[in-house]
């Protein structure tokens, strides 16, 4: 009686998750297939069945391109700066309103930080590229105040910083829901503990709340890596200017011109491909590394 | 453990959720805000099943026409064009500035129409289409149902390679309807309180550039907050002195039996080295480079602009003297717009927009269409009626237009037309001949019709010859984008050595970086080409 019990749960389990799975299935798993276009020289009235296979000619064709490195390295920093500057952001974040006393100040701060998630890139970047233009707000009290104008957006030394930092402005108050959510779930008995043995705030904080949220932290970064080469295409779409493409030019801007906007899917699904594993690398290391060091993992 | 596991599925969930939307590019139109473009698929027009073979399903791009983003099922145009053409048509529009890639999906999926927007049938937007028999070869259906077609379309059109390959046609040209449309406009009310003359030569256009710079010419205190001459990131559009130099971008020249492009002509340092001048005397807006095109025009309706680049259908909606003041908010009862060419160079050339075949695109019938026949009828019918000239020119009588004996009263300010840019419907949207703002019987019923006909005129006398009307795409430019005629490379040196972040001899390494990375090879191609187009 008992064991038919479970044995049906096991069935009402596996029927409940059958959406998720076929929705993989269809939406995830199907199209990777498609990736064999890699591999050939696709045309889209041929299809895959008919379009001729190539060989690695894609592949070659793209690491004798004389931009690759350029584009490569591009990739590389920004994608490096943004998980240097952009991981930890959120945290501290999360740490800062978790020390606030006051509940209702928390969530107005909360809500309010949370909003540039929902306004699109191209309202958010002409914000921006108005406010930091040469004769933008910042620049006019730059000088009003003694300080040299600066072309924010048109400098290859400036151009990675403001990426930077637009992104994290926009995405730090949606980033720290996972953490705030990992802060709530930790024991308030550990603290009126900690504070009994006499452990201060930095105290606290150092070996109750960071160790706690360590899984969280290492996930959350774990992800990311594996995404060290994705840029926001909308982001630097917005941003990217001439002066600026020797060192603002990403494999996903460079995928968006020369691939959606010329029409030639086998050279850029051979390009995504590439960036595909060179991320499986990354995330398969690093889980590797992360679980002899600090015990936690994806999987 | 488990702990992780919670926290992967919540932040596959969040992941899922908010997976961000595909990026659109952008692109102008042949509309005055070519902007802001609202993804509206709309379809109408009666469409029973059946209806014998007179239904034609077309499928073209809003082109920003505000009325046409809009559309409602039964609407009142596309009726009357039925009931005139004694077709039953019916539209689909998509979004103007993703068309490209829109189409593209239609193509894979095979979701098509009958009668379908293209900019040319070798596009890559359906590469390989007319090889792989996607498109209907016209030409025997044309001589046979379209007699007026070949009448009224000019020879020029033709001849393109964007609907003719190998001397077979697989398309039919939609018209621009004049010769060329790029013109300057300058603030003629800031010319008259400066007490100068319509500039000519390149030294009156810097002296009027001066004058703007030192002066407060829009009048609101500050002398330093408006420029002679203002560009934003679209440089195609915005740049106005190529042509003074003898040289465009987009365009080749023979020369000792080779065809070059201007891009890499010694008089394009010279042409750079102008803008160059310009940036460093202030003569021009600094933040060019990053300046969107809708921020571009809030400048020039704010008073901060003394000229710029544009076409002259744009005067009517926004430079006229009936609608200029509604724009120029700061200054409704002085501004003052004419139609200006660019200044004459140091070797007497000038020029602004290079000689076309003058198709605005082109409409190509799918292979599986069962009457292609009747389509043909139908273009007949629209470029020859004279019904159909009235409609596409004036609209629906009685409520677009009144004709009285003969006379005909159409008043493009009136609400019927106003509102929502309504005209645009019947001369832009569903007009399958021409754009027809540009239609001499449209032309002659505007405000101000003869400056704006003068505008044409002057607008055909700048436009510039060259030797690389109706070159294809060329295969080397396929492989390396970047060496393309206004590709990025051309585009970052001229914008380094404007900007002064590099020397004017810059641009030598740039023509041999060029000729290194292909450039040689299209030189070879184009010169193939030209000798083969004309020999």
């Amino acid at each position: 009686m008992n064991r038919r019990l479970v044995l049906r749960d096991k069935w009402v389990l596996l029927l409940f998750a059958l959406p998720g799975l076929l929705y993989f299935l269809l939406f995830k798993y199907v199209p990777l297939l498609g990736n064999v276009i890699a591999f050939q020289d696709y045309n889209i009235f041929k299809g895959i069945l008919r379009s001729p296979w190539v060989g690695f000619a894609q592949f070659e064709r793209m690491f004798g391109f004389d931009d690759f490195y350029e584009v490569f390295r591009n990739s590389v920093k920004l994608g490096f700066y943004s998980l240097l500057f952009g991981f930890p952001a959120p945290i501290i974040l999360a740490l800062l309103l978790n020390e606030l006393k006051s509940m209702w100040f928390k969530r107005i701060v909360q809500t309010v930080v949370y909003m540039p998630h929902f306004l699109s890139w191209v309202i958010v970047g002409s914000i921006f590229i108005n406010l930091l233009s040469y004769e933008g707000i910042v620049n006019t009290i730059a000088s009003k105040i003694g300080l040299a104008k600066v072309d924010y957006v048109t400098q290859g030394n400036t151009f990675i910083a403001v990426l930077i930092s637009t992104g994290i402005w926009k995405e730090v108050g949606w980033g720290t829901i996972l953490y705030l959510a990992a802060l709530s779930g930790i024991n308030p008995n550990l603290y009126e503990a900690a504070m009994v043995d006499g452990a201060g705030r930095w105290r606290q904080m150092w070996s109750i709340t960071l160790p706690y949220l360590m899984p969280t932290m290492v996930v959350v970064l774990l992800l990311s890596i594996g995404h060290i080469l994705d840029a926001n295409v909308e982001q630097v779409l917005i941003f990217l200017n001439p002066l600026v493409r020797d060192v603002g030019e990403v494999f996903d801007t460079y995928v968006y011109t020369f691939g959606l906007v010329g029409g030639q899917y086998s050279y850029t699904t051979a390009i995504a491909l590439f960036k595909a594993a060179v991320g499986i690398v990354l995330v398969f290391g690093l889980n590797a590394i992360s679980r002899r060091t600090t015990g936690e993992s994806l999987y | 453990m488990r702990r992780i596991l919670v926290i992967f599925i919540a932040l596959a969930l969040i992941l899922s959720a908010c997976s961000s939307n595909e990026n659109k590019g952008k692109e102008s139109s042949p509309n005055s805000e070519g902007n802001s473009s609202t993804e509206s698929n709309n379809v109408s027009g009666t469409n029973s099943p059946d209806s014998g073979n007179k239904s034609i399903k077309v499928l073209l791009s809003h082109a920003e026409a505000e009325y046409a983003k809009t559309l409602k099922a039964d609407d009142p145009y596309i009726k009357e064009l039925n009931k005139l053409s004694g077709y039953n048509l019916s539209f689909e529009f998509l979004g103007h500035s993703d068309y490209d890639q829109q189409l593209s999906l239609r193509f894979v999926s095979g979701d098509l129409a009958d009668l379908i927007r293209t900019p040319s049938i070798d596009s890559t937007i359906h590469k390989d289409a007319v090889e792989q028999g996607i498109f209907r070869e016209l030409g025997p259906l044309i001589d046979q149902y379209g007699p007026n077609l070949k009448k009224r379309i000019p020879e020029t059109a033709w001849n393109s390679p964007r609907v003719q390959k190998d001397g077979k046609i697989y398309g039919i040209p939609v018209l621009v309807g004049t010769a060329n449309d790029r013109i300057g406009f300058i603030r003629q009310d800031w010319l008259d309180k400066l007490g100068l003359k319509q500039p000519e030569t390149i030294d009156d256009w810097l002296n009027y550039f001066e004058q703007v710079k030192v002066q407060d010419v829009n009048g609101n205190g500050d002398p330093n907050d408006e420029y002679g001459y203002t560009m934003f990131e679209g440089l195609g559009w915005s740049s106005m002195f190529f042509g003074s130099f003898g040289v465009d971008p987009g365009t080749w020249h023979m020369q000792d039996g080779k065809l070059i492009p201007d891009m890499i002509s010694p008089k394009m340092k010279e042409a750079i080295a102008f803008y160059k001048m310009l940036y460093e005397k202030g003569y021009v807006n600094r933040d060019l480079f990053t300046k969107k095109e809708a921020d571009f025009r809030a400048d020039i309706y704010n008073g901060k602009s003394g000229s710029f680049a544009a076409a002259v259908y744009q005067y009517t909606p926004d430079f006229s003297a009936a609608n200029a003041p509604k724009k120029f908010v700061n200054e409704p009862d002085k501004v003052n717009i004419s139609m200006i060419a660019p200044p004459t160079g140091p070797r007497g050339e000038r020029g602004l927009g290079p000689v076309s075949d003058g198709i605005y695109f082109v409409w190509v019938i799918p292979e599986t269409v069962k009457n292609p026949e009747e389509i043909i009828k139908y273009l007949d019918w629209a470029w020859s009626s004279p019904e159909a000239d009235k409609f596409f020119a004036y609209g629906i009588e009685g409520s677009n237009f009144t004709d009285v004996g003969g006379e005909i009263k159409y008043d493009v300010s009136a609400p019927v037309n106003a509102e929502k840019n309504a005209f645009q419907m019947f001369q832009l949207s569903i007009n399958p001949r021409e754009i027809g703002f540009n239609n001499d019987l449209v032309l002659k019923t505007l405000p101000e019709s003869e400056k704006i006909i003068a505008g044409y005129k002057l607008s055909a006398d700048i436009a510039m010859p060259h030797d690389s009307l109706y070159m294809p795409p060329l295969v080397t430019f396929q492989n390396n984008p970047e060496i393309s005629t206004w590709g990025t490379m051309f585009v970052e040196m001229f914008s380094k050595i404007m900007t002064g972040n590099q020397p004017i001899d810059a641009f030598d390494k740039f023509v041999a970086d060029w000729n290194k990375r292909g450039g040689d090879k299209a030189i070879d191609e184009a010169t193939q080409w030209y000798n083969a187009f004309h020999k």
